[in-house]
């Protein structure tokens, strides 16, 4: 299974943190720094797995590192060894195209600021550590649907948004 | 409003203060300005949370944003938690969603407030929304414990197999089942399950049946019989799939059909044998040589492409390699494999390498096929990429035989001489464990550990060294050459402590051998070794000191300059090392007789299994993760193998131990002159202690030196006086040691009672304790028809309690008992119980008992009532390790307050205050202890957290003694767990 998710940025600052398994702050903390520092030292030539589970004090023991780096983030997931490494590859793809499709062309700041949206992705995509869809088309229509759902229930923030749209090009 | 222009999606956000916030927090200077920042914040929102009554979804919304984005930079959240649970009960969606992401992050399964939200989740779940119904599919997965496990699991099967559930209820359904079933093992069983489960294979949407399978291979895992039913459909899913073609448009992915589909009904037909011809066996054959050719012709493509058929095409393999059964595919198989290792993507390398590594551990054919490859192999060794020097490390071990074994020896100590830190270790056990699994003469493995130990010292455990010492002492063929190898290996300037540790025992026992050599004459060798003693910690010393010893026994020109050295330690710091140096002087110069018994030659170990060596648990473990195939073929696949394996180790270990000292055996004290060495444990009062002069095995000698010398005063491997042969401090499950602990145990808790007894002996006590003082009546009981004579009681002060035991008579008859006072005095925190020894004589037969006395630290505590206020004030003036400990533990029987409250307050003496925390299942205690090493009075403050549903328990002690902290938390855990 799927023990947790996170992206990183080239500096280590974490952009996503999602744990299936429960640790303490300082623990998931830990968890992200010895991750980047990992990651970070490999070359873009490198294989995309690590074995981490051996004499580590971090990790538990069956721990495998499946990672793909993406301009100026890491996208990093932790697995067991139940996991086929490929399949996991192309899973941070279908992430990456989910996350492209929902805020067109997707940067850091999209992440950093709409990290509620980027959970409502990823939660259509993995769930308790498990592989639920792996089609970005799906995934990203069920993300627009939501969205339209919390639109219409609030309907004076749109309702705000439409008109100070409107009064821009005025100005 | 700046910010949209340089990016135009944040205006989209529909919340400006959380915009605004995480601007702020991404703009501070320094840590410390984010920090303020944070606080101010989180003071912010709670004062809002608390004071606010008017607050609307919104706002509750936004701040949960806000908590969220705070808990990812790493700052603790301790309120926030009601929020969430207020957002669920929201009818409007957007709310609900944000209270489920928040509770996800904040909640886990053992959290207090779980039990509050089961009922959301039910509603949810019986919500008309496809929308609801997933957000509490997903909480459930993510946090469910195994209440909600219990309560929830007949609604989610139902809506699985409901016709009017949508797909994307259904596939969040099969995986709710999955995580519930991992919490709670055997819930699904295949009786009721199977034919309900096979069906929804017919489900035409693949992501359901992606998540299907999910479920499918977990339970296989688990157990696959019972699910053979789902294998003939499995198999025709791949050939609808991979032969027909059948499939939706929009699960193509960069041109293969659904990789995650196709690589997890390969994966669930691992754990069965190879399907017959009623269950589509043929057809499972076409499959795989259409994946095979599939992958041939698609050579070229962007990299998504190649990645993905690759998934396909190496869990094919894998299920081959299980299969085992198609020999045009094996042979397939292992050119494609070969292939593999030149290619340029390092990930198929890497893949391509652990799939070698399954498929040379096959069959002996199977390993000739990929011997071509060990060049190769070899040349990956020196891959820049770690992941995959570990796998050609795993790989060549693997390959390994008795024809290619010195070869890859040799180039794997080539290889570690470069080698990084990060494998060194396992790359030295490794080649330990080839060099002595396939050596033809233990010459060359002599060799091999000598020259591990000089290339990688630290790495070198001493399970390494000791097992080299024990081969070369079995094999009289190698002493000789192994005596000339070390001594020579010593003439480098810089040799590793370890070196020393092995020469130090080897020229002691077998210097003889090379000593007619005047370029390694007895002086010389003395000298070699001497010149290296100043430079060696503790333990090597009193092995040198050992050595010596034995030095002068085989060559009695040396008595001088040994006797010199030990006379210079006479009063030597370590207690171990000033033991010796007195011991042996005496021993050197008083009896020569006694000398040549116990300084004799040790003889040949007794090992039940000399083929398969100390060290190869520990490297067959880290083998464990890479071996993955072998269990699932084994249908025992677990999701941690390690403790799957261990009971099976453990009970072996031990029975050695029991039957043949040996394993257990420490080499630091070769000659079983320190006490680290264990008593056999069965049958601790049966054990001879021989008085005679030459015994027949390896154990008996030990004890008799230990009774030659029998001043048991801690060995150096253990500071504590625990492992000095006492029968407790060995554990294992030997019934006496069970009742001795247990008695032990009892008798920390009350003053008066049984503390041993068997058919010989019985020893009971009676205490009692009054401001530091205590008394102890001991009483020894005969219950033999012999008189017990020579009887005789060794008790010693220890560090922190003055003990004043009252001489005793020498004998007591048949039926007789025997009365002991002791009195004692507490001067300081203590941390273990003084030990007892008891001596005496059957008729033939010397017995040697030792026991822990159950004086504990708490008999002298005082109780301490504090109010709920001074108690937190003063808990709050402590913290930080090591004042304060905190550990979580499991406790081995249901959870019981009252018995917990009876326990601390009646036989910890540590008083239980009530009212202080308003939780019935957490304990606040607090004691006294008035004779604190610093002459002042000690308190300490505790506080037990119990989580009866869990069994679980969280232990934080707080006092102004390091000491006292730990050994409370040591004598809580003891009694509650």
């Amino acid at each position: 299974m799927i023990k947790s998710i996170l992206i990183i940025n080239n500096h280590g600052k974490p952009r996503l943190i999602k744990f299936y398994e429960h640790y303490n702050e300082d623990k998931q903390q830990q968890i992200i720094r010895e991750l980047f520092l990992l990651v970070s030292k490999r070359t873009e030539r490198s294989c995309n797995f690590l074995e981490v589970g051996n004499n580590s004090n971090i990790f538990d023991k069956d721990t495998k590192i499946i990672y793909r780096h993406y301009a100026t983030l890491f996208f990093i997931f932790c697995v067991d060894s139940s996991e086929s490494e490929l399949s996991i590859i192309d899973l941070i793809q279908t992430f990456v195209e989910s996350l492209d499709k929902c805020f067109e062309n997707v940067c850091e700041l999209d992440l950093i600021f709409h990290i509620d949206k980027v959970h409502y992705i990823l939660d259509e995509m993995v769930m308790g550590g498990l592989v639920l869809e792996t089609n970005p088309t799906i995934i990203y229509s069920n993300y627009e649907i939501q969205n339209k759902l919390e639109k219409a229930e609030n309907p004076l923030l749109s309702g705000l948004a439409g008109v100070m749209q409107t009064i821009k090009p005025n100005k | 409003m700046s910010m949209s222009v340089t990016n135009p999606n944040i205006a989209k956000t529909s919340m400006r203060g959380l915009t605004n916030f995480i601007s702020d927090l991404r703009n501070s200077p320094s840590k410390e300005n984010e920090e303020k920042r944070v606080t101010k914040e989180m003071a912010h929102i709670r004062k809002e949370f608390k004071e606010n009554k008017n607050i609307d979804g919104y706002q509750r919304r936004k701040y949960v944003c806000k908590l969220v984005y705070m808990y990812m930079l790493g700052y603790e959240l301790d309120f926030g938690h009601m929020e969430a649970v207020t957002l669920l009960s929201s009818t409007k969606f957007s709310e609900k969603q944000i209270g489920y992401i928040a509770l996800g992050i904040l909640l886990n399964e053992q959290h207090e407030m779980l039990p509050l939200i089961i009922n959301s989740f039910k509603e949810d779940l019986l919500a008309r929304s496809d929308y609801f119904q997933s957000l509490a599919l997903a909480a459930i997965c993510n946090i469910g414990g195994k209440e909600v496990a219990e309560f929830l699991s007949p609604l989610i099967q139902k809506l699985l197999i409901a016709n009017t559930s949508s797909p994307m209820v259904k596939k969040r359904c099969a995986l709710a089942i999955l995580r519930m079933n991992r919490k709670h093992i055997g819930f699904v069983s295949p009786d009721s399950w199977v034919e309900r489960l096979v069906s929804v294979l017919d489900e035409p949407d693949f992501g359901v049946l992606t998540s299907l399978m999910s479920l499918l291979i977990e339970l296989a895992s688990e157990n696959p019989v019972g699910w053979e039913p789902a294998i003939p459909k499995v198999i025709y899913l791949l050939k609808k799939i991979i032969i027909n073609k059948e499939f939706p448009k929009e699960y193509v992915y960069y041109h293969v059909t659904c990789p995650w589909l196709q690589v997890k009904l390969l994966k669930f037909l691992r754990y069965f044998p190879a399907p017959d011809e009623s269950q589509g066996g043929k057809v499972l054959g076409e499959i795989l040589t259409a994946i095979f050719a599939q992958s041939e012709s698609a050579k070229a493509g962007t990299v998504n492409h190649k990645n993905s058929l690759n998934a396909v095409l190496f869990e094919a393999i894998n299920l081959i390699i299980h299969l085992d059964n198609d020999p045009v595919l094996l042979k397939q198989t292992s050119l494609l494999l070969g292939r593999f290792l030149t290619v340029k993507e390092t990930n198929i390398r890497y893949l391509g390498l652990e799939a070698m590594s399954h498929f040379a551990s096959l069959s002996n054919e199977t390993s000739i096929m990929i011997k071509k490859y060990q060049d190769t192999v070899l040349l990956s060794l020196k891959d820049s990429d770690i992941s995959i020097r570990r796998r050609a490390l795993d790989l060549l071990y693997g390959m390994c035989d008795k024809n290619t074994c010195k070869h890859i020896v040799a180039e794997l100590l080539s290889y570690l001489q470069t080698a990084d830190y990060a494998i060194r270790e396992e790359l030295v056990i490794k080649i330990a464990n080839l060099a002595e699994k396939f050596a033809s003469n233990y010459s060359w493995y002599v060799d091999v550990i000598l020259q591990l130990i000089t290339t990688a010292g630290d790495f070198v455990s001493d399970d390494i060294w000791f097992r080299v010492v024990k081969i070369v002492t079995n094999h009289e063929d190698i002493q000789a050459y192994a005596a000339s190898t070390v001594f020579n290996a010593l003439q480098s300037r810089n040799c590793h402590e370890t070196l020393i540790k092995v020469g130090g025992y080897i020229l002691g026992e077998f210097g003889h051998l090379i000593a007619d050599n005047p370029q390694s004459s007895p002086l010389v060798q003395f000298n070699i070794l001497h010149s290296k003693f100043n430079t060696c910690g503790a333990p090597t010393k009193a092995l040198l000191l050992s050595t010596y010893a034995k030095f002068v026994n085989l060559f009695p020109e040396l008595t001088q300059q040994t006797q010199e050295v030990f006379k210079q330690h006479q009063s030597y710091i370590d207690a171990e090392i000033q033991q010796r140096a007195c011991e042996y002087l005496n021993l050197t110069s008083l009896n020569e007789d006694l000398m040549q018994t116990v300084l004799d030659v040790i003889p040949a170990f007794i090992d039940a299994k000399d083929n398969s060596n100390t060290t190869s648990n520990t490297a067959n473990n880290s083998n464990m993760i890479n071996s993955q195939d072998s269990k699932i073929s084994s249908g025992g696949y677990n999701q941690s193998p390690q403790t799957q394996i261990q009971p099976q180790v453990q009970p072996q270990a031990q029975n050695q131990q029991q039957n043949v000292s040996t394993n257990g055996l420490d080499l630091l004290d070769p000659f079983g002159l320190g006490l680290t060495n264990q008593q056999p444990t069965q049958q601790p009062t049966q054990q001879p202690v021989y008085q005679q002069q030459q015994a027949e095995s390896f154990s008996p000698i030990q004890n008799d030196t230990v009774s030659s010398f029998g001043q048991q005063q801690g060995g150096f491997n253990s500071p504590t006086i625990q492992a000095a042969g006492s029968p407790i401090s060995s554990g294992g499950s030997d019934p006496m040691q069970i009742k001795i602990l247990a008695s032990y145990k009892r008798l920390c808790l009350v003053t008066e009672g049984v503390l041993y007894e068997d058919s010989m002996l019985q020893v009971g006590l009676k205490s009692e304790y009054q401001s530091g003082q205590g008394r102890l009546m001991l009483y020894y009981g005969n219950s033999s028809t012999f008189p017990l004579t020579n009887f005789n009681i060794t008790l010693n002060s220890i560090a922190g309690l003055t003990l004043q035991p009252q001489s005793i008579a020498p004998v007591i008859q048949p039926k007789a008992q025997l009365q002991q006072p002791v009195t004692f005095t507490c001067t300081a925190e203590f941390t273990e119980s003084p030990i007892i020894t008891i001596n005496f004589l059957t008729p033939g037969k010397p017995i040697t008992i030792s026991l822990r006395l159950p004086i504990v630290i708490s008999k002298f505590f005082e109780p301490l009532r504090l109010s709920s206020g001074d108690f937190f004030a003063r808990w709050k003036t402590i913290s930080g390790k090591p004042l304060e400990i905190q550990e979580i533990f499991k406790s081995t029987k249901p959870i019981d307050i009252q018995s917990y409250n009876r326990v601390i307050q009646e036989g910890l003496n540590i008083t239980v205050l009530k009212q202080v925390d308003p939780n019935p299942n957490n304990i606040v205690a607090s004691c006294l202890f008035p004779f604190g090493s610093n002459g002042q009075p000690i308190n300490s403050y505790i506080r037990i957290e119990t989580n009866p549903q869990a069994n679980m328990c969280r232990l934080t002690i707080r006092s102004q003694s390091a000491t006292l902290t730990n050994t409370i938390k040591n004598l809580l855990i003891s009694h509650l767990q």
